[in-house]
């Protein structure tokens, strides 16, 4: 009996190796990916430090292949949180700031924080990775959802869908406008 | 242009974005990189953990020590307070309880009675 609990313990610490090689390999690339969606770092590593500890707590006895696909559904719903609450402080924000102020004439389009550059801006960014940065972040969230991990992730459309929790016509969709955005927009500069 | 060359346009776009991303992960920052180590790490503890037999003896002993507890108290509470006819008398009766604590002296003063 006791050798039998070694046996399992010997392989559950194989998996936290596993596990460890997954979150090592996956962890910069979450980052980024966070970091398109927020725009800011420590957003971007609270999202990604929260999905990490989702999977390590929640499904690291799952099978190694389903981690990629769980790791990437927790993270996204980790981005589409961040994105609601945004919402939901700004609105709040702007009804406030109207109170506060008595002001009619207030424009929440004008106040609201805005990464836009201008077109002269834009040319002036040093590199690809920053003009790519850029237009990425410009997509919509679902837009840069599908994109990321269909091109970047390498994920298929069932798996994408299942991810983002949406149709695979949806994923299709998304994907297809954010590639001729990007056409649209990178086509001359890179 | 036609769709093919569409195609190829968008494959070659999404392969040169999907370059720039890569390297976009390599310049990382140190601290950030080092945020995300520490991150991983802290994840890695959360990771469930088998219980050891240890541990499971442990366990077993606490409820084995719980379920006789429990067990004692109920087989108290079950058991009737009043378990002969006697005190059942005694509880049931009008008479006071100062007859039953000098109930001695009453009997000498029968058996006095008797012999006189």
């Amino acid at each position: 009996m006791y050798s039998c609990s070694k046996s399992e313990e010997s392989l559950n610490s194989t998996q936290s190796q596993q596990l460890e090689e997954f979150l090592m390999n996956t962890e910069r690339r979450a980052f980024r990916m966070a970091q398109l969606s927020t725009r800011n770092r420590e957003d971007a590593l609270d999202i990604v430090q929260d999905a990490m500890m989702q999977l390590a707590s929640k499904y690291a006895n799952k099978p190694a292949e389903q981690w990629a696909p769980l790791f990437y559904r927790i993270l996204n719903n980790r981005i589409m949180d961040f994105h609601r609450k945004n919402t939901t402080q700004s609105r709040w924000r702007v009804w406030f700031s109207k109170n506060d102020d008595e002001d009619e004439s207030y424009d929440p389009v004008q106040h609201a924080p805005s990464n836009d550059l201008s077109p002269g801006a834009v040319a002036d960014l040093e590199d690809s990775v920053e003009r790519v940065d850029h237009f990425v972040q410009q997509l919509s969230p679902r837009q840069r959802q599908a994109f990321l991990l269909r091109a970047w992730e390498g994920m298929d459309v069932a798996e994408t869908a299942k991810i983002m929790k949406c149709s695979q016509g949806s994923v299709k969709t998304h994907y297809s406008r954010a590639v001729h955005f990007l056409r649209e927009q990178l086509q001359e500069s890179l | 242009m036609n769709t093919d060359d569409h195609n190829m346009n968008d494959e070659k776009l999404v392969s040169k974005v999907c370059d720039a991303l890569d390297d976009s992960v390599n310049r990382i920052d140190a601290e950030t990189s080092q945020k995300l180590i520490a991150a991983r790490k802290s994840a890695l503890e959360r990771t469930p953990k088998r219980f050891s037999l240890p541990k499971l003896f442990a366990v077993a002993a606490t409820a084995l020590s719980i379920f006789i507890a429990v067990m004692i108290v109920k087989t108290q509470l079950n058991q009737p307070l009043l378990n002969d006819d006697t005190t059942m008398e005694m509880v049931a009766s009008q008479d006071t309880f100062e007859l039953y604590e000098e109930l001695e002296f009453y009997t000498w003063l029968v058996e006095e009675d008797v012999t006189s």
